[in-house]
């Protein structure tokens, strides 16, 4: 546990002679003590808040147009390849109903992009980790047994593919405008148990840990012990598991659309369009890359390269700083308990 | 009846036409007088059983004493004031029409559609039937006699002033007349082109069609009735009770019978029945006297007397019926014609003078309540027997021919005979015999049918030849039998010789010939015409590889299997000498160690978790999708829910849930996986899988041997030193492949490696297999290449390239299957690489590692020795849990790289889910997508238990603790 700081000396005359314990806070200045020297914390957290930018830009501009994108005049069915130029400064991306400008594209895509990932991760861990961290303080307990249950019986099936599953089956109910929030809805129904399972083998080992013996004997109530103690000490398998499920979103969100439009080079088989997106139009990264893949491969040949190009990069470069953010948190986290 | 000859031979028939003729005679109906203008009351078609009152209508308030006349479903009586009833039979005798025609009336006589009525007043009136149109009416100055007859296109009447008159039936027109010297006695009889009249005080005079005598004979008696005639005998039943008999030619007295019942003498007011065989006459005192109709001997005679009354209604006779009124009883009598015996009676009410009529197997009686009642046959009308034989031309009867009359199939027996009951009517005929051509024709029935003969010519065949090839490679297939079916029945079989050919014979027409599925060969089938001569070189084309529904190829699981087996008998034999080695070591020898217990206990769990697992899919894809595509829930259940089961009967809707899921777990725990459909190929799941998943576990296998060989050392190094240079760059480039789509990776690397290996191996990057184009330009297809790209023996193509020594195939499989690996292998690499520097940076930190530092153990060996060892089991841990992610970039691989596998199918029905939701409706596609999500579950439930185990045995600490 490192070495241990000496309790700030109590305000005179606040401390009944037999009240409660008093609230113990560490100065605001003292968290950002751990910022320096993670690198991977600045850096992931610069460009996630770039891309939070351009959301917020591309709220702002495109305003109720905004899960439409609008298609290049002149360019309303996909004509001759147009790479960067000043107009179009990354370029025009051929969708199946024409081209569009591909910066404003991937820009216009970002809150959706944002939205999906921060719904579905954020959910999934904040239920994985509730669940979780009651599960691993409480071993053996309902549940325990209830979330041992269900993160075994999910574990045998990839989340991406069960969401994809449940997702085909349920869009028969849906209207389109439905579709997308549903299927956060449904990642996260799928996806919190990879996150409790992680959560209940750290909380398992924490709460066995001396400290959480001594908070509970000086009479810390449970869930004191599980919001201060526990929970936060059983973060970082959360953290590890975030960037593996933002590639598998993306898997989703891309393969699916992709296999549609490109089908097999032989052409025998035929692969229906997957997709929790509303229309053909709609500004999402993975589907733009779907398309760029395959209309840049297909219909402009290998050298519209920036159809996939980009998009593939905002992607990467997206999920990149994700990780890089949860091992700059981790670290942080680890550095901040550590003292 | 005309001769019907069988239609001409059909075209492309080659038989001649057979001549059938079949006779008969009958009147169809019930047009006068008696029933037909002989008199002879006989109807050879069967009569009720009087068990049935069909119906009853009450026309008048009047007597009906004119008897009634039917013709089809219109029947006509006319009641004594004088009014003629049209009366629907059809509709249970409601009234058509009514028309006036005169007092007392005699029994209406109908020609063509003409209805003719004649009453006391001496009226002749002629109505159109259907309508009651009046035509023409004549007054013949006296009383018509019992009834009118129509005989050589006249209208014959005789009346109480001796006259007997003739007018044309259109319109009425006088055609001749003849005087009788004394008042006519009856209805006047037609039959063999003359007309018997009887004179009321005893004479019966034959007269020619035109009028003039032919001769005259005394009755001996007053005659109140008309004559019977028929099979050249005249029959007359006179006032003193006698029978007597007259030839039709001459006149001359053939015999005469007395019906004295005692002594006592009766009158016959009621003329006689008249059968081919008997004559049945009854007296006015009701008893009914049967003679032999050749010899007049007395067949039979009933005793009694209890008519009131002369009896007026004539008895009436069928084959096997004879019909009295018995008016002491108000009865009518069924009577047995051979016995006399009453067989059935029906009560009428009251008296019955009018004589009823008898057609088409129902009976109308008239009573003096103005009421008409009838009798139905039950079954129908009635069928005539028809019996015939089929036999071959010049040879003996054909046995198992069948026959087939207006739809009615008989096949015959062993003496070539068949029988069929047939209505009147006109029925198509067809007889086919296997081997004989078919004959085609038409028979009428209107009466009794003689015996058909029907003769078939055989079959006229011509030489098919040809041989059994290979599709593929044109090589002859020897030994294969060859079925041809061809039309009639037609079949012939041949086995191939060793150079594949076939001699069969066929007949005209279109046959099918067809080669079942033999050795490496699907089954082939195809259509020949012969028209008129041989044909000869007729190639049937087997495709390689099995056919058929549930049967497997199993070229490639035949050695993929055994190796398993073969692993699993190391794995016994290895816990064999582990348990020797723990006895050794003076350890108990169990192997179930609270451990062991665990594992145990989950292997037993995987199928539970499976089951449940596929409960949640099912509910989602099978009970939501019918809902929601508003399906009635039993779609799934077909047979068991009833087809209009709703959603809100709990019942039914449980039932078809249930009954589904159970179809379902069952059939995919018992390997009844249905059919999957790709590309051209429609086989079943375990055909695809049998050919494709050797494959796809050796693309598998390399690339999970590529991510562990890359991956392993580089999370050991940088996990090793988190501040070195090492691990941020690959971070990074480990978080840009995780990002970075497979499907991406996988095109990139095929449009960068195309171009030098097209020129290397001259062949395109896509596929498992070199393309056809390769094999094309490689000499073909080799042998143990096979449908589905696969090879054979293991199915392994890398494997199987090298057994055979094919180091082009080779070359052209690794270069392929390498390119595949590494698209796997680069998502696959940095999902690993996540996850597994952390768990080395937690193992660098561990005391061990320090204490064998603070030793002076030297780094490299604390690096791959200490640490690489110690995290070899998490490694192996993650590889389980990653495996999942792991599967999906291999079928997206797959696919991208269009390479007929497990993942390609897989996700080509996957995506299909919509249209093919979970079900086992038949052998439809869409299964496979359910048995690889069942698949998909079992290995990796059952990986990541393998995975548990196989950490736990690579940890040392835990060696070093057992």
């Amino acid at each position: 546990m490192g070495r241990r700081r000496a309790l700030p000396p109590p305000p005179p005359g606040r401390l009944p002679a037999d009240g409660p314990p008093p609230r113990f806070r560490r100065p605001l200045v003292e968290r950002f003590r751990y910022l320096g020297g993670n690198p991977e914390l600045w850096a992931g957290a610069i460009v996630l808040a770039l891309f939070a930018g351009a959301a917020a830009f591309a709220l702002g501009s495109d305003g109720a147009a905004i899960d439409r994108l609008p298609l290049v005049a002149g360019l309303v069915t996909p004509g001759p390849a147009a790479g960067p130029s000043a107009a179009h400064p990354l370029g025009v991306l051929h969708v199946a109903s024409g081209g569009i400008d591909e910066l404003r594209a991937l820009v216009q895509a970002a809150p959706f992009d944002l939205g999906i990932v921060g719904g579905i991760l954020g959910g999934a861990a904040l239920v994985g980790l509730l669940l979780g961290g009651v599960a691993g303080a409480r071993e053996g307990g309902g549940l325990d047994l209830a979330v041992t249950f269900f993160t075994d019986l999910l574990a045998g099936v990839p989340p991406f593919l069960l969401a994809t599953i449940l997702l085909v089956n349920v869009e028969v109910f849906l209207r389109p405008a439905a579709y997308l929030p549903v299927f956060v809805l449904l990642y996260v129904l799928v996806l919190w148990p990879a996150y409790a399972r992680l959560v209940r083998a750290r909380a398992r080992e924490v709460a066995q840990r001396p400290f959480v013996e001594a908070a509970e004997a000086s009479g810390a109530g449970a869930v004191r012990v599980l919001r201060r103690h526990i929970l936060p000490n059983s973060y970082a398998p959360v953290l590890a598991q975030m960037p593996p499920d933002v590639a598998g979103i993306f898997f989703v969100l891309t393969v699916f659309p992709f296999l549609a439009c490109f089908g097999a080079p032989s052409g025998n088989p035929v692969y229906p369009l997957l997709t929790p997106l509303p229309n053909g139009v709609f500004p999402e990264w993975g589907y733009l890359l779907a398309q760029g893949t395959c209309h840049g491969w297909s219909v402009a040949g290998v050298g519209a390269w920036w159809m996939y190009a980009f998009p593939a990069a905002t992607i990467a470069l997206f999920g990149l700083a994700v990780a890089l953010a949860c091992d700059g948190v981790e670290k942080y986290l680890a550095r901040a308990h550590a003292g | 009846m005309a001769p019907l000859p069988f239609g001409g031979a059909a075209p492309g028939r080659l038989s001649a036409a057979t001549l059938l003729t079949a006779t008969a005679s009958s009147p169809d109906g019930w047009t006068t007088y008696h029933g037909s203008d002989n008199r002879s009351g006989y109807s050879p078609l069967g009569g009720p059983t009087l068990a049935t009152q069909t119906w009853s209508a009450c026309l008048s308030s009047y007597h009906l004493r004119a008897g009634p006349v039917v013709d089809g479903d219109r029947l006509y009586v006319a009641d004594d004031l004088g009014t003629v009833f049209a009366v629907n039979l059809s509709a249970n005798g409601s009234v058509l029409w009514n028309r006036t025609v005169g007092v007392e009336p005699v029994t209406p006589e109908i020609v063509g559609d003409e209805l003719l009525v004649a009453s006391a007043r001496g009226n002749l009136s002629a109505f159109n039937a259907t309508t009651g149109t009046p035509l023409w009416q004549l007054n013949l100055g006296s009383a018509v006699v019992q009834g009118i007859t129509v005989a050589n296109g006249a209208i014959v009447v005789g009346t109480t002033s001796g006259l007997i008159e003739a007018f044309g039936v259109a319109s009425g027109s006088a055609l001749w007349r003849q005087a009788l010297s004394q008042p006519v006695g009856g209805a006047i009889s037609a039959d063999g082109g003359r007309l018997f009249v009887v004179g009321a005080n005893g004479t019966l005079e034959a007269l020619s069609d035109s009028g003039t005598v032919d001769w005259s004979t005394s009755v001996g008696a007053g005659v109140a009735t008309a004559p019977a005639a028929g099979g050249g005998v005249v029959v007359v039943g006179d006032l003193a009770g006698r029978v007597s008999a007259f030839s039709e030619s001459d006149g001359h007295l053939e015999w005469v019978r007395s019906g004295a019942l005692g002594g006592h003498a009766d009158s016959i007011h009621a003329t006689p029945a008249l059968t081919p065989q008997s004559v049945f006459a009854q007296l006015d005192s009701g008893s009914v006297l049967a003679l032999n109709r050749t010899t007049g001997a007395v067949e039979w005679e009933t005793g009694g007397e209890f008519s009131p009354f002369e009896n007026l209604a004539a008895p009436l006779a069928t084959s096997n019926a004879l019909y009295v009124v018995a008016n002491g009883v108000f009865e009518l009598w069924r009577m047995d014609p051979a016995t006399g015996a009453v067989e059935a009676t029906a009560a009428l009410g009251t008296y019955a003078f009018a004589s009823p009529a008898l057609s088409d197997g129902s009976l109308y009686a008239a009573s003096d309540g103005g009421c008409l009642t009838a009798y139905g046959r039950a079954g129908g009308p009635f069928r005539w027997s028809v019996t015939g034989t089929v036999s071959a031309q010049g040879g003996g009867p054909i046995a198992g021919a069948l026959v087939s009359v207006g739809g009615a199939l008989a096949t015959t027996a062993a003496n070539g005979s068949f029988a069929f009951a047939l209505a009147n009517g006109s029925y198509p005929v067809e007889v086919d015999a296997t081997g004989y051509a078919p004959d085609l024709g038409s028979l009428v029935v209107d009466g009794p049918v003689p015996p058909l003969a029907i003769v078939l010519a055989p079959l006229w065949t011509y030489p098919v030849t040809g041989t059994v090839e290979s599709a593929a490679s044109g090589a002859p297939i020897a030994g294969v039998t060859v079925t041809l079916v061809g039309p009639y029945g037609f079949t012939a079989t041949a086995v191939s010789d060793p150079q594949g050919a076939f001699a069969l014979t066929a007949p005209n027409g279109t046959s099918v010939l067809s080669t079942p599925a033999t050795g490496p060969y699907r089954a082939a089938s195809r259509t020949v015409v012969v028209d008129g001569q041989g044909i000869s070189d007729v190639r049937v084309e087997a495709a390689l590889a099995a056919l058929a529904a549930d049967r497997i190829d199993p070229s490639g699981l035949a050695f993929t299997l055994p190796l398993l087996a073969i692993a699993v008998a190391l794995g016994v034999v290895a816990a064999g000498e582990l348990s020797r080695r723990r006895v050794a070591a003076g350890l108990p020898p169990s192997l179930l160690s609270p451990f062991a217990r665990y594992v145990v206990m989950r292997a037993i769990l995987i199928p539970v978790q499976t089951i449940l697992l596929l409960a949640v899919l099912y509910f989602f894809g099978t009970v939501l999708v019918d809902f929601g595509l508003h399906r009635p829930p039993g779609i799934l259940a077909p047979g068991v829910v009833s087809p209009t089961c709703t959603w809100s009967d709990l019942a039914c809707t449980s039932t078809a849930f249930f009954w589904g899921f159970g179809t379902l777990i069952e059939r995919l725990f018992t390997g009844a996986w249905g059919y999957a459909v790709y590309a051209d190929l429609r086989e079943p799941v375990t055909q695809f899988l049998a050919w494709w998943l050797p494959s796809s576990l050796e693309l598998g296998a390399i690339a999970l041997a590529i991510s562990a060989a890359v991956a392993y050392p580089i999370a050991l190094r940088a996990g090793w030193r988190p501040e070195g240079v090492l691990d941020p760059v690959a971070r990074v480039v480990s978080a840009i492949g995780l990002f970075l789509p497979s499907f991406l990776v996988g095109l990139l690397l095929v449009l960068g490696l195309a171009p030098p290996l097209r020129a290397t191996f001259g062949d395109s990057p896509f596929g498992e297999l070199p393309s056809t184009a390769w094999f094309v330009a490689h000499g073909g297809y080799p042998s143990w290449v096979g449908v589905g790209s696969t090879t054979s023996p293991t199915g392994l193509p890398l494997v199987d390239g090298l057994l055979h020594g094919d180091l082009a195939f080779e070359g052209v499989v690794l270069a392929k299957t390498l390119l595949q690996a590494a698209a796997i292998a680069s998502v696959y690499v940095a999902v690993f690489l996540r996850h597994a520097r952390h768990l080395v940076a937690d193992a660098a930190r561990e005391p061990h590692i320090a204490a064998a530092r603070a030793r002076g153990v030297d780094e490299r060996r604390l690096l791959w020795t200490h640490t690489g060892r110690r995290v070899l089991p998490i490694f192996v841990l993650l590889m389980g849990l990653t495996l999942p992610v792991f599967i999906g970039t291999q079928a997206v691989v797959e696919t991208i790289f269009d390479d007929p596998g497990f993942g390609t199918i897989f996700f080509l029905e996957l995506t299909h889910l919509q249209q093919t939701p979970l079900g086992f409706t038949g052998p439809l596609a869409g299964n496979f997508y359910q048995v690889a999500v069942f698949l998909l579950i079992l290995l990796v439930l059952g990986a990541t238990l393998a995975s548990d185990v196989l950490a736990r045995a690579l940890d040392p600490r835990e060696r070093r603790r057992a």
